[in-house]
């Protein structure tokens, strides 16, 4: 027995020197098992999809020997059913990619399982902590962590420098007209010892009011065509960015999130902005297409700018990428003379009314929506340990940096976040993430969840809209109210939101 | 009848017979750990020589990859400090294109003024020089950002063979440790040191093919 035993381990040893020769061949790790294949779904369009596998996935996919095979959805609701589906009919989906305001409609549905129950125990709280806290609270439900951390996106504002200095320069002849026009809405005028700020950076609703008349009214010799034209763009209609716009003009006026609902369409911040909005629509201050029934997205608006035909609107940091362009070597071209882009918060919240000491009755701080992306893992995710570490690797720094510095995002690695202007060396990228900074340091939040949950989107774009289309336009506070009072949200428009779309630069 | 005398010698040749086939029994089991611990350290010692080889190769493979991402990272830096002081000479030539605008501005002179011949083709010169800064300091953008992703990449490239390395280090020691409980089994005798080592040298075999699959 031991004589069998010897001789067995005689062999073992000789077959372990002849599997180290073999080894000294190709030292390389092996990649014996057999590959697997994942599919992780994306809210991209085929660029962006593109370029994640390329320089994303394929070292991953090398490295853990998986197949992918990524689902581009163009919209963050089609991303919802897919992930929805999952649920019955798995078909192999290892990570989602979701944004927060869908987030709680995913994790009612049953469709995920936390990413709290997949990661190590001993990895999930240091990998927490290299994010921005407040992408990590976004993604907790209930105190549990259901999401990662992907990305960031806030809407500042984006504006053409030659036309900014034009209007410093020469608005005061406008002086009068403006003061016509406003007096006609406030009973007065300017507020008293008014006078433009010089930069975006600190304009109000006054200040944005000036620009547009401005613009409107003089040559622009900065735009693809220089005749006077409107000069300014929002999102209107019903799309997310159109909503965001519309609330986060809302919050910037004031409004608290219990201030949100049906019997409150009246609230003084919401009159303050169907009222600025109104006065915008009697003067024809915004460009044509943000009039038009159907509204105009980011898209629209982001093509707008690119080709001066507008200059100011609000954009967020994937758009502003594709706006100016540059951002990496296979990046579409971007606007011609983008030298003249610059950045700024959104306009502070003012009310048209003003007290008899002429200041605006009720002013609030520049305000955006937020939007966080997160990784999410469906229920029936093939290989859940693979998917955690999928996710570690996709926002490690180096990546998370490439992905921010040529896709566009806000950072939400805290070291990143910290070394920004380090990291981002360009000077306009920089600029555009000091705008985007300051935004995050002056207001921004998340879209409160009755908005989503009782539809009041659709209710407040139908007020919108019902102000905005009566004849004439009411522009003082007393008209836009009797106007907001003959509104019934019963009749508010029933079509569907018409979902934020893949990021402009990506199509 | 044997004398006593007899029986005394009789029991003396028995136990000299006795001692020598203990001796030879003794000199037996002592050859046959001999051949045993030799055939162990010599497939020890192979496996070793083996794992010192590859262990080099790893570790050649880590460190040539970390170089290759500190020169990537090198020539960034250095491209960067290119950008720099083009981007200095950028905004000396914007200074001076902003002071002939200002002047004509001062003057209530535009460009298209025939007295204004000398300054409109300066701002030309100027903004054309500008246009170029642009185009030029976006390439040196892209060729960073290549730099910076293949640093990136290259770091990433060295953590397998330096994960390997540490794995082939452990086994390389651990199969040390028993050819030296080996070579004390030898002068002692002690079977047990045989298993002891011939067990240590298998667990360095297992750690150092860990190094080739990195299992663990």
């Amino acid at each position: 027995m031991r004589a069998l035993l010897l001789r067995l381990l005689l062999l073992a040893g000789i077959g372990v020197n002849v599997a180290f020769l073999l080894i000294n061949l190709k030292p390389d790790r092996p990649h014996f098992g057999a590959r697997r294949k994942a599919r992780v779904v994306l809210r991209a369009g085929p660029a962006r999809a593109q370029w994640v596998k390329e320089n994303l996935l394929s070292e991953f996919a090398a490295a853990h020997d998986v197949d992918f095979e990524l689902i581009s959805a163009k919209t963050f609701e089609e991303v919802l059913s897919i992930v929805e589906a999952e649920k019955d009919h798995p078909t192999g989906i290892l990570l989602a990619d979701i944004n927060d305001e869908l987030s709680d409609d995913l994790h009612r549905s049953g469709a995920l399982r936390p990413i709290a129950d997949i990661a190590p125990p001993d990895e999930l709280g240091p990998a927490l902590a290299e994010y921005v806290p407040e992408a990590v609270e976004r993604g907790r439900i209930d105190g549990k962590v259901w999401y990662l951390p992907k990305r960031a996106l806030i809407d500042i504002a984006i504006y053409l420098k030659p036309a900014v200095e034009d209007l410093v320069l020469h608005w005061e002849k406008d002086r009068p007209a403006i003061q016509e026009a406003l007096k006609e809405a406030n009973g007065v005028g300017l507020p008293r010892g008014y006078d433009l700020s010089k930069t975006p950076d600190g304009w109000d609703w006054f200040d944005l009011f000036v620009a547009g008349w401005y613009w409107a009214h003089h040559p622009a010799p900065w735009a693809d065509s220089p005749g006077p034209a409107p000069r300014i763009a929002l999102r209107t209609g019903l799309n997310e960015d159109a909503l965001n716009d519309m609330f986060g003009t809302f919050f910037s006026h004031g409004l608290k999130e219990e201030d949100v609902g049906i019997g409150k369409l009246d609230a003084p911040p919401v009159l303050d902005t169907l009222q600025w909005r109104a006065l915008f629509r009697r003067h024809h201050l915004l460009d044509p297409a943000c009039e038009k029934p159907e509204g105009i997205d980011a898209f629209g608006v982001n093509d707008l700018i690119k080709s001066r035909k507008v200059a100011w609107a609000p954009i967020n940091q994937s758009d502003s990428l594709w706006v100016h362009g540059g951002s990496r070597r296979d990046a579409e071209p971007g606007m011609v003379g983008a030298t003249d882009i610059d950045w700024a918060t959104m306009p502070e919240g003012s009310s048209l009314e003003l007290l008899e000491s002429g200041e605006p009755a009720r002013k609030g701080p520049s305000f955006s929506l937020e939007e966080v992306h997160f990784w999410a893992v469906p229920i029936h995710s093939p290989h859940p340990a693979l998917a955690w570490e999928l996710a570690r690797f996709l926002t490690q720094r180096g990546l998370h940096q490439r992905e921010t510095e040529a896709q566009g995002l806000f950072p939400v690695r805290r070291d990143i976040a910290d070394e920004y202007p380090i990291l981002f060396r360009l000077d306009w990228m920089q600029r555009m993430l000091d705008a985007s900074y300051r935004q995050a340091q002056e207001g921004t939040g998340d879209m409160p969840d009755a908005v989503n949950s009782q539809q009041l989107d659709k209710v407040y774009a139908a007020l919108r809209e019902h102000v905005l289309n009566q004849k004439p336009v009411p522009v003082t506070l007393d008209g836009v109210r009797r106007a907001v009072a003959s509104f019934t949200p019963d009749k508010a428009a029933t079509g569907a939101k018409a979902p934020k779309p893949e990021a402009a630069h990506a199509r | 009848m044997d004398t006593e005398e007899t029986q005394l010698l009789r029991a003396e040749v028995a136990l000299q017979k006795h001692e020598a086939e203990t001796r030879e029994e003794k000199e037996r089991t002592s050859d046959e750990l001999k051949n045993r611990v030799s055939v162990a350290a010599i497939i020890l010692t192979t496996a070793l020589s083996f794992i010192g080889q590859v262990k080099g190769d790893r570790n050649d493979a880590a460190h040539s990859a970390t170089a290759s991402a500190e020169a990537a990272r090198r020539q960034a830096a250095e491209l960067w400090a290119y950008y720099q002081t083009k981007v200095a000479e950028k905004t000396s030539l914007e200074i001076a294109r902003d002071r002939v605008r200002l002047d004509l501005s001062r003057r209530g002179l535009s460009r298209s003024d025939p007295e204004a011949r000398l300054d409109a083709l300066k701002l030309g010169t100027y903004e054309e020089r500008l246009r170029d800064f642009d185009s030029e300091t976006g390439r040196v953008y892209f060729h960073v950002q290549d730099l910076e992703k293949r640093e990136d990449v290259k770091l990433r490239e060295s953590i397998e063979p330096a994960r390997a390395e540490v794995r082939y280090e452990l086994g390389g020691k651990l199969i040390t440790l028993a050819l030296i409980l080996l070579s004390v089994t030898i002068l002692s005798n002690k079977r047990w040191l045989l298993w002891a080592g011939i067990s240590l040298g298998c667990i360095g075999v297992l750690v150092a093919l860990d190094g080739y699959f990195l299992f663990l």
